[in-house]
């Protein structure tokens, strides 16, 4: 990432659904939520992409089955464009293959369609601030590659030291318990079960390892 | 049946562990040396070799010895008269002895067949003239080196030199110094007869001294070749060596003439048995896989005691220190038979049996012949060495023998094992090859089954949810409608869940905690998350999960819907499923009645899934609340 261009106006959106009364709720959605503001819809991926460099957002909501292609391509120009710009998947259930193959090409993840306004909001704002919402089965898959720890796998040096609390912290998650459920459990706060969750997401660098975790799944390692 | 391993520490250990006492070693000493002399002794007296009267012939053993510086005895004083057998007795220190006799016979009357002259056994060279004829005529040993006693000789007598009576035959004999000059009776009778006779004694002395030399011979390639194939097996070096020694020996039985000295040639016979003796100790060694130091240690020292010592003997002093030797070497062979004996539980009572007598009937030869020498009397009618490699190759067949069967057994037991292998790993790929067709099936049913369900993901998924969007955009608020949408995207849900690659029920259970928040919210009602291990259905896979996620759909919506309450529990452990509200119940009756119009307690559909992941289903309702729990495995308290 440069800093020859000038820095893009802060939490700029882009959203990317191809069913309009689908992209028209989420934008009013958004539009509530203070700090963000929508900067363009389109309906498919060429427009997307246009829109992408055109308005050069802070974040952009795709989804991936768009008429004329997948955005799985929004998602990487958004990953290899030359100013910050992050992207979440815009998901009907989360379903994890889609999901993960989206995270391997640089999602932070995704958002639901139905979700209401405070956990959209949640989500984005974790996002821009640097953080990632872990899902359950991706907090799953963070686990499986923890596990195969000793497993070395053809193209892919995976490193892990998670410590007790974070896998603990992942399990947890991978369960289905939110962040202030866990902080609970664990008698921590609700910032630092977050602290710990980037943390976690760091040390397994999420996109290239899950990459290699699909990788395994697909050799029969796991 | 025959341990064949080559001698190393382990057998030590052996030898250490099961050492035989003294006594043993007394008792085999004792029973060979009996059982040798025995031998040796029957020998003597019943040898087909022993030298007395032929029926038909005469056996001539009255003659004169006449003086050498006269052609023939002519005068009273000339001659001593003596007996056959004559043999040197005389101390003497020229190297050669000569001696002449001279033997009167009559022919018998009315005998007109041929006449021959049959001698069993001299020593070593001689020429005949019969009634002042000459009619043999050796060449002289001193150029000829030749060694003749051990081969009889037939000479035809011309009928024109015979008389009827007072005939006159002259013997000059040659011979080394001391008793190696030596005539034995001779006879005059019919050619038949006498043919008969010495053709007898010719297969039984040179004769069968030459079939032992070609015997040892095949003996040495067969050997030496089975030493080559078998990882070179010292035992079978240590059998071809023996072989070679008794090939050797063997020689010097076959040939009149070697071209060596008769010191040479004596020294060839007790040189190779010793070495001989120290072959045969050492493969024994190896067979029963004992080392044997001492026994092989003194064997060596024999045999380097020859080595040393009698090239450079004269004749007079190897009679002396030879004998002593050799001597010497026949007490250490007798260690032999012992050893067998005292070993004997090492090897099949067979292979004992057959060994031990073979060692015996071996050294019984060479006592035999030994004792010739040793004795100086006229007792040297016969010998047996010539028969001893014959004795030696039942111990080579023996065990050749045994080998084989061995080997033939271990064969037979490898290509079982081999057999069973080959069947082993051919059901090991046929297997295999099932399991990647299920494989192969099983993906392509993944395969598919991900297409539909991204075709239901993105068409009928993208397509009920924008029309939910719809709705909400467009304030038409048809709850009925809404619900039913929003219902049918969480089943939708699950089924993309159930057939996604997480089998993990707890993962699924959060995946669809994650999706049914945002309805939860809008109620304002609160999950109580309580997944704990992961629960052990009975069978897993897509379906089981399917089915056991939709009961705790079906449940938290029911909850939700009708239970008034504010709090849904979700509890897992590892055999259970638990979902309970806090809300004001209902009666069981009831809902069965109100089924359809409820339009989704479901109950009925419940059972029948609990029951398809053969799962106990419990419900149980009051005004505190409703407890569904799935439970595996166990007893319900």
């Amino acid at each position: 990432m440069t800093t020859a261009n000038p820095p893009p106006l802060p939490d700029q959106i882009l959203i990317i659904e191809d069913q309009r009364e689908t992209s028209l709720r989420l934008q009013q959605t958004i539009s509530k939520i203070a700090d963000l503001h929508v900067c363009g819809v389109a309906h498919d991926l060429d427009a997307g992409l246009n829109a992408l460099y055109d308005l050069k957002p802070r974040l952009v909501l795709t989804d991936l089955g768009l008429p004329d292609g997948s955005g799985i391509e929004i998602i990487k120009a958004a990953a290899s464009a030359d100013w910050l710009c992050d992207s979440l998947v815009i998901s009907i259930f989360g379903d994890e293959n889609r999901v993960l193959e989206a995270i391997c090409a640089g999602a932070k993840g995704y958002i639901l369609k139905n979700s209401d306004n405070k956990m959209i909001g949640e989500d984005i704002k974790t996002v821009l601030s640097g953080g990632c919402p872990l899902s359950p089965q991706i907090a799953h898959y963070l686990l499986s590659l923890v596990k195969m720890h000793h497993t070395p796998i053809e193209g892919a040096e995976i490193r892990i030291a998670l410590t007790d609390r974070e896998q603990e912290i992942l399990a947890d998650v991978a369960r289905g318990y939110k962040r202030a459920e866990i902080g609970e459990k664990l008698n921590i706060s609700v910032g630092s079960v977050g602290n710990h969750i980037n943390r976690i997401y760091k040390k397994l660098e999420v996109g290239s390892n899950i990459e290699a975790i699909s990788k395994a799944t697909k050799l029969g390692y796991l | 049946m025959i341990d064949t391993l080559p001698v190393d520490s382990k057998s030590q250990d052996h030898t250490v562990q099961d050492s035989p006492k003294w006594f043993d070693w007394l008792v085999g000493v004792f029973l060979s040396l009996f059982i040798v002399f025995a031998v040796a002794g029957i020998l003597f007296k019943y040898s087909p070799l022993s030298i007395g009267p032929i029926a038909g012939a005469q056996m001539l053993t009255a003659a004169k010895i006449c003086n050498l510086n006269q052609s023939e005895c002519l005068d009273e004083n000339d001659f001593s008269a003596t007996t056959l057998p004559h043999t040197d007795n005389e101390k003497s220190s020229a190297d050669f002895r000569h001696w002449r006799y001279q033997i009167a016979f009559d022919l018998p009357i009315n005998d007109n067949s041929a006449q021959s002259l049959y001698l069993p056994l001299f020593s070593e060279t001689l020429s005949i003239s019969l009634n002042g004829k000459q009619i043999e005529n050796m060449p002289h040993f001193s150029q000829s080196q030749s060694r003749r006693w051990a081969r009889p000789e037939i000479y035809n007598l011309p009928q024109s030199l015979l008389h009827p009576t007072s005939n006159k035959l002259v013997i000059n004999l040659s011979g080394y110094n001391r008793h190696w000059a030596s005539l034995f009776p001779i006879y005059i009778g019919a050619s038949h007869v006498l043919k008969k006779q010495f053709d007898q004694r010719y297969w039984l002395t040179r004769g069968a001294a030459r079939i032992s030399m070609v015997l040892m011979i095949v003996c040495i390639i067969g050997l030496g070749a089975l030493w080559f194939v078998q990882r070179r097996n010292p035992m079978y070096l240590w059998l071809t060596i023996a072989s070679f020694s008794c090939a050797m020996i063997m020689t010097a039985f076959s040939f009149d003439a070697l071209g060596i000295s008769l010191t040479s040639r004596m020294t060839m016979i007790v040189l190779f048995a010793a070495i001989f003796s120290l072959a045969l100790i050492k493969f024994y060694a190896i067979y029963i896989s004992v080392k044997l130091q001492r026994i092989v240690f003194l064997n060596l020292i024999i045999v380097i005691l020859h080595m040393l010592l009698l090239p450079f003997l004269s004749n007079e002093m190897y009679a002396r220190v030879g004998l002593l030797i050799s001597a010497l070497g026949f007490l250490t062979s007798f260690l032999i038979p012992a050893t067998a004996w005292v070993y004997r539980k090492r090897i099949s009572p067979t292979a004992f049996a057959m060994m031990f007598f073979a060692f015996l009937l071996v050294l019984a030869c060479f006592i035999h012949d030994y004792s010739n020498v040793a004795l100086k009397e006229h007792v040297r009618t016969s010998s047996a060495l010539q028969f001893y490699p014959i004795f030696f190759m039942i111990i080579v067949v023996c065990l050749v023998g045994s080998q084989l069967l061995d080997s033939l057994k271990q064969s037979e037991t490898l290509s079982a094992t081999l057999r069973d292998q080959v069947d082993e790993k051919s059901r090991a790929l046929k297997a295999s090859f099932v399991e990647l067709e299920e494989n192969r099936r099983k993906q392509a049913i993944s395969d598919e089954r991900q297409r539909i369900m991204l075709d239901l993901h993105d068409g009928i998924g993208g397509q009920l949810h924008n029309t939910l969007a719809y709705m909400k955009n467009s304030d038409l608020n048809d709850l009925t409608l809404e619900n039913a949408l929003e219902t049918t995207l969480q089943d939708l849900g699950l089924m993309v869940d159930s057939l996604g690659s997480t089998e993990n029920v707890t993962t699924l259970l959060g995946m669809f905690r994650s999706r049914i928040d945002p309805l939860m919210a809008r109620r304002n009602i609160e999950f109580v998350w309580k997944i704990g291990a992961e629960p052990k259905m009975l069978k897993s896979g897509p379906s089981q999960n399917l089915n056991l996620l939709r009961i705790v759909q079906e449940a938290v919506t029911n909850s939700i819907k009708h239970s008034h309450g504010n709090e849904i529990t979700v509890y897992t452990d590892d055999h259970s499923v638990r979902i309970s509200d806090n809300g004001e119940g209902f009666k069981i009756q009831n809902s069965k009645r109100n089924h359809d119009k409820a339009g989704g307690i479901g109950l009925a559909s419940m059972r029948k899934r609990a029951n398809d992941i053969q799962a106990e289903f419990n419900l149980s309702s009051d005004a505190s609340g409703t407890v569904i729990s799935l439970t595996w495995g166990k007893e319900i308290d």
